[in-house]
Parts: C-alpha cells; sequence; structure tokens
C-alpha cells in the first residue's frame, strides 16, 4: 500500500491512460518527429481550408488557380517558393491545396469506415449468432474483391470527383479494423467486467459503448492514424489514374501533370507533389506503429494486475 | 434462530432446474434445487467445485448466459415476483437495484479503464436518480462506507492501483449504490490474501446488519461459513444434499458428504492424521448415477442406495437432509 500510494506522489497525481501513452510516446523520437509533421500538415491543410473558402466567398480566383502566361514552367524563386506550372500557376499554393484534399479524404472517409466498422464489428462480436456470420459474411465479401477495383467501381457509378474518393476508400477500408474489433468483442464478453456490468442491470447497447469500446479505443486510434496515410496514398492513386480529383490540385493530378515534363528539367512540381505525398503517408504509418507500441504494453499491464 | 420467526421472506427458490446444451447433449447443472432466505439472514451455499452453486446463484436475476443454458423448471420468487419470468427490460431494472452481486476475482470485474469512483457513479446513476454533484457525494458516501481509507483521493484512481482487498471493497460499495435487499456473494473472499479474507468478510457481515440485507454467501471454506452465516444449504452434484441451521450442522453433520468435507478442514490441536479427504471424484455430469449421486464415494452406502435417489427429507424442524441412513452419520 505504502509503494502505491508513493508511486503515485511520485508521477504528481493520478495519471490517466491516455497520460501514460504520452509519456512513452515523448520517449520514442522518431514517434515525435512524425507527429511533428502530422501537426505541419494539419496546419497546411488547415490554412489551404482558409484560402479556399475565403476565395469562395469573395468570389474571386483563388490564388492557386491564377494563370500567368508569361511566367510558365519557372524554377523556384523568392516570388514562387516552390515555382510554377505548365499554366503558370504557383506550385506552392497547389501543394497547400493537395494538403486540404488529403486532410479531407483521410477525414471523411474515416467519419465513413470507423463507425462502419465499430458497428458492424461490435455487434457481430457480442452478439454472435446469425448476425455474426452475416457480418463475417459480408466483410469476408468485401475483402475478397480487389480494393482498388472495388473502389473505381464505386466510384464510377456516383461519378468522377472526390465524392467517389470518399465513397469508394470509405466504404471498401473498414474490413481490417471491424475483423479487429469483432474478435476483440467475442473475447471481452466474456470477461469479469462485463458480467459484474450485466449484474448491475446495464443493457446491451450500454454494455458495448460504455463498457467495452472504452477498453478497446486504442485499436480505433491506431487504426485511424495508420488508415489516414492510406487513404491519402489512395487518393493520389486514384486522381493520378483520372478518377479523383477534378479541375482542383490534388498531388495525384499534379504527379500525372507534371511527369511528362520532367525531361525537359521541370523537376519542381513533381518534387512537390511525391514529396508532399511521401512524407505524410511516412508520418502517418510510423506514427501509427508507435502509438501501437505505446498503448500495447500499458494495456497489457492493466489487464494483467 | 431466523428460521422459524416471522420474518419475511426475501428469495424463495423452489425445484429450479437449470440445463447446458453441451457437445454431448443436455446436461443437467442444477437439478430440483429449493431454497428461501429471510429478511436479514444469510444463507450459505456450499459444495466441491463445479456442484452448480455459481448456475443456482446467478439465475435468480437470470446471469447465466442463455444459450447455452436454459431454466427447464422451477420458480425463484425474489419478493414475491417470480423473475424467471421476467422479460429482459423488467430483469434489468431488477439486477443491481433488488439483487446485487459480488464476484470472486475483484481485479477482473472492475473496469480497467475507468476511474473507480466513475464506475461506482456508473452504477449509482443506473437505479437512482442522482445527478451530478449528489452522485459524487454518494461515491464517496459508500466509499466511506466500506472502509477505504482517504476516499477522495481512491476515487480517482484506477482499479489497478488497488490492492485486491481495495478492489474488492469497491465492487462491495457498487454492489450496494442500489441500497439491494439481497446480496450475492460468489466466493468473495477466494482470491484475496488471508490476512484480508478476514477482513473483508467483517466487513460483509457489518454491512449486511447495518443495512438489513440478505445475503447468500457461496464458499469453499466452512471456516467463512461458522463466522458469518445463519443456516447453511450443502449442494453436490447438482443438488441440496443437506439444509440446516450453522451450529447444528457443524456440530453434527447429517449427510455422509457434509461429514467429508468437515473432516478435510485441518482442525487447531489435532494432528494431521485426523485430516482426510472425500475418496474419489464427482461424477461427471454425464454419467451420472442411478441412485444417489454421492452413493460411489460414500463409506456408508448400501445395496439400495445405488438404485434410486433418495429424497430430501425434513428430520426436525429446520434441518433437512438428503439420506436416508442419516442416523448413522456421526
Ligand atoms: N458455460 C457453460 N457451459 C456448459 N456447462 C456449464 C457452463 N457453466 C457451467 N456449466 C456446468 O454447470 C456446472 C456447475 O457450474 P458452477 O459454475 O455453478 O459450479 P460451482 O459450484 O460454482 O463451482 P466453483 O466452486 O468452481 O465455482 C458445471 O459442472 C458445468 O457442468
Ligand atoms: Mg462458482
Amino acid at each position: 500500500m505504502a509503494g502505491k500510494s508513493g508511486r503515485q506522489q511520485w508521477h504528481g497525481g493520478v495519471r490517466t491512460l491516455a497520460g501514460d501513452v504520452w509519456a512513452r510516446l515523448k520517449r520514442d523520437r522518431t514517434a515525435l518527429a512524425c507527429l511533428v509533421v502530422i501537426v505541419v500538415y494539419c496546419l497546411m491543410a488547415s490554412w489551404g481550408e482558409w484560402v479556399y473558402w475565403s476565395a469562395r466567398v469573395q468570389d474571386v480566383v483563388p490564388i492557386y488557380q491564377v494563370q500567368d502566361f508569361g511566367h510558365r514552367y519557372e524554377p523556384p524563386s523568392g516570388a514562387h517558393w516552390l515555382g510554377t506550372d505548365a499554366l503558370g500557376r504557383d506550385v506552392f499554393h497547389r501543394t497547400i491545396q493537395g494538403a486540404r484534399i488529403a486532410f479531407r479524404v483521410g477525414i471523411i472517409t474515416s467519419l465513413l469506415a470507423l463507425p462502419i466498422a465499430m458497428v458492424l464489428g461490435g455487434a457481430a462480436g457480442y452478439f454472435g449468432g446469425r448476425l455474426d456470420e452475416c457480418v463475417v459474411w459480408l466483410y469476408s465479401t468485401v475483402a475478397s474483391i480487389p480494393s482498388l477495383l472495388l473502389i473505381l467501381v464505386i466510384a464510377s457509378v456516383v461519378g468522377h470527383g472526390l465524392i467517389g474518393v470518399y465513397l469508394g476508400i470509405g466504404l471498401t477500408t473498414w474490413v481490417g479494423l471491424c475483423r479487429l474489433l469483432r474478435a476483440e468483442f467475442l473475447k471481452h464478453r466474456q470477461l469479469q467486467y462485463v458480467e459484474a456490468a450485466r449484474s448491475l442491470g446495464a443493457g446491451h447497447a450500454r454494455i458495448i459503448i460504455r463498457h467495452i469500446l472504452p477498453n478497446l479505443f486504442h485499436l480505433v486510434i491506431i487504426n485511424f492514424s495508420l488508415r489516414f496515410g492510406n487513404a491519402v496514398g489512395t487518393e493520389v492513386i486514384l486522381s493520378f489514374l483520372g478518377v479523383g480529383a477534378e479541375g482542383e490540385p490534388s498531388w495525384g493530378i499534379m504527379i500525372s501533370d507534371a511527369r511528362l515534363r520532367l525531361w525537359q528539367g521541370v523537376w519542381w512540381e513533381l518534387a512537390a507533389s511525391i514529396g508532399a505525398t511521401f512524407f505524410i503517408v511516412l508520418a502517418f504509418n510510423v506514427f501509427g506503429d508507435a502509438l501501437r507500441d505505446a498503448m500495447d504494453p500499458r494495456l497489457r499491464m492493466v489487464e494483467g494486475s | 434462530m431466523g428460521r422459524e420467526s416471522s420474518k419475511q421472506t426475501i428469495l424463495e427458490i423452489r425445484d429450479l432446474e437449470v440445463q447446458f446444451a453441451t457437445e454431448d447433449g443436455a446436461v443437467r447443472a442444477v437439478d430440483g434445487v429449493s431454497l428461501s432466505i429471510g429478511e436479514a439472514e444469510t444463507l450459505a451455499l456450499v459444495g466441491e467445485s463445479g456442484c452448480g452453486k455459481s448456475v443456482t446463484a446467478l439465475s435468480i436475476a437470470r446471469l447465466v448466459p442463455e444459450p447455452p443454458s436454459r431454466v427447464t423448471g422451477g420458480s425463484i420468487m425474489l419478493e414475491g415476483v417470480n423473475t424467471l419470468a421476467m422479460n429482459s427490460r423488467e430483469l434489468r431494472s431488477l439486477r443491481g437495484a433488488k439483487v446485487a452481486y459480488v464476484f470472486q476475482e475483484p481485479g477482473s470485474a472492475l473496469n480497467p479503464v475507468f476511474r473507480v469512483g466513475d464506475q461506482i457513479g456508473e452504477a449509482i446513476r443506473l437505479h437512482r436518480d442522482l445527478r451530478g454533484g449528489a452522485v459524487a457525494a454518494e461515491v464517496l458516501r459508500l466509499l466511506k462506507l466500506v472502509g477505504i481509507p482517504a476516499p477522495e483521493a481512491r476515487m480517482r484512481e484506477y482499479p489497478h492501483q488497488l490492492s485486491g482487498g481495495m478492489q474488492q471493497r469497491v465492487m462491495i460499495a457498487m454492489a450496494l449504490a442500489s441500497r439491494p435487499r439481497l446480496l450475492v456473494a460468489d466466493e468473495p473472499t477466494t482470491a484475496l490474501d488471508v490476512t484480508i479474507q478476514a477482513q473483508i468478510l467483517s466487513l460483509l457481515l457489518d454491512l449486511k446488519e447495518r443495512l438489513g440485507m440478505a445475503m447468500l454467501l457461496i464458499t469453499h471454506n466452512l471456516g467463512v461459513v461458522a463466522q458469518v452465516a445463519d443456516r447453511v444449504a450443502v449442494m453436490y452434484a447438482g443438488r441440496i444434499v443437506e439444509e440446516a441451521p450453522v451450529e447444528a450442522l457443524l456440530r453434527l453433520p447429517r449427510h455422509p458428504y457434509t461429514r467429508g468435507l468437515l473432516d478435510s478442514i485441518p482442525k487447531l490441536g489435532l494432528g494431521a492424521e485426523r485430516l482426510s479427504t472425500i475418496g474419489g471424484s464427482v461424477p461427471h455430469p454425464g454419467e451420472m448415477p442411478p441412485g444417489c449421486k454421492f452413493a460411489p464415494r460414500c463409506s456408508i452406502a448400501r445395496a439400495e442406495c445405488h438404485l434410486a435417489e433418495p429424497a430430501l427429507e425434513e428430520i426436525e424442524p429446520g434441518r433437512k437432509v438428503r439420506c436416508p441412513f442419516w442416523k448413522s452419520v456421526s
């Protein structure tokens, strides 16, 4: 007892699980670097949103769409930090807009995929039986179709543009988390704390949402980080292939535009769009893995006590 | 003894029968169990592992998972209402409010990701119309009631920061949150250190007196029974084999199985040679002997014991035995 209260004082008060994860994460330099990258991109995306909306509200041509045929293919300079493209548009501002689109894709597809995974995985694992069979059949079917193909089908059904990308990615990438949550719910529904909650009069919905899900929420967070990077990468590929963004400066469109001019020595647009894609995808993936490392041992310790 | 007095009956289980669907067909885990507990009374349920104690106790609030289990007969009246006839909504408002449970492993019965104060608060909000500050005040009151020192600090801790004894006190606080009439404690001290066991037991006893609750106490430990219970029911292979006031049973057991259980606890001052165990093991549920279920292990079994199962007979007021040869048990 004395040891325990001593340990508590040493850390300056009671520590939360989130506080503990943060303490672990702080020691991981790579993870911190990734977090900084993510925050920088987040700021870029917010700025991009602001530029986008203020141009729309004022009904003017946004700065990243302003064409200047007198200054085509200009290399990076003080006036254009990342040079200009084939229509004389500023590559730096277009890269910022790419971040805006990437974050929209990451967030909107997550808002679709995570709830689907949580509802289906949770219900299937908790209730089992016929419902479980249906959910397993559904995700096995979705998983057995190559996801790019499925995305292309969905995108072509709803028409080109970002709506197709959101739906295509959102409706195909819930399978991994759903499978994981189903297995975890299957395990947790038999644990004593669930039986104790039931013995106090908690109903199924309350047990699923208020008791079990908080125990598994770290899985949702880890999945969010990993899938965010993958969704961004997929959007770039789709836009590159011509089934994604249209008339908007997605990094995929920029890569597609710039690749033909590379042999003429116009490297900056390609470098900016590929680099921008590369670092954010890498940062989310590495950070997701670091989160997993930071959260897992912690939870093992709690469960083992 | 509370038995003959005019006290109101809180729980009345009659001829309860619970089956489990297994690969080898239906297994009867509880077979015709009848029990009753009066107001402010403590009934101890004892018996070897697997004899159906937990299933009987969990059936009161229909907490045995269905499937694989199924109640195939009997009735359970809790304050005059049959819980076996309740729908799931009625059961939810029964659980915690009328009957509450304390389980064996406090460490795993608490949710690892919530502070203990929040968990007690959740238990309060489930059945009582308290909100905000009133809940926090009630959490504090409950923590004090179960004897947790420095409750203001403790309520902000996570379960893993508490010792096993403190965790069990928190579980008891949660069980008491809605002032149940009946507290079911399923081996509440088995997982704890010996020194802590006594503390938790005296806490339960004290709370029971103060709050006037009835208690069903499940235990392997006959020492615990002597300390806490008013009456004892002994179970074997899904049946009650003996039921008696606690002093009478400990002084003079009437069923050979109870005799065996008493002989297998070490007694102070007597040599180890007096210590014996019951030979053989509990029959497998699929291969129940046709006659008395204890006959294959019984030292006084006769030929007829293996043919027909004896009935539970009342041999004196408040005392029942499922053995026609109880006079030869000593
Ligand atoms: N989930 C289940 N599936 C199948 N059979 C079960 C299940 N739970 C219990 N049983 C059966 O019910 C019988 C009684 O189990 P119960 O848990 O009530 O025993 P117990 O007396 O509480 O034992 P212990 O002292 O070990 O807690 C077991 O022998 C087993 O055959
Ligand atoms: Mg048990």
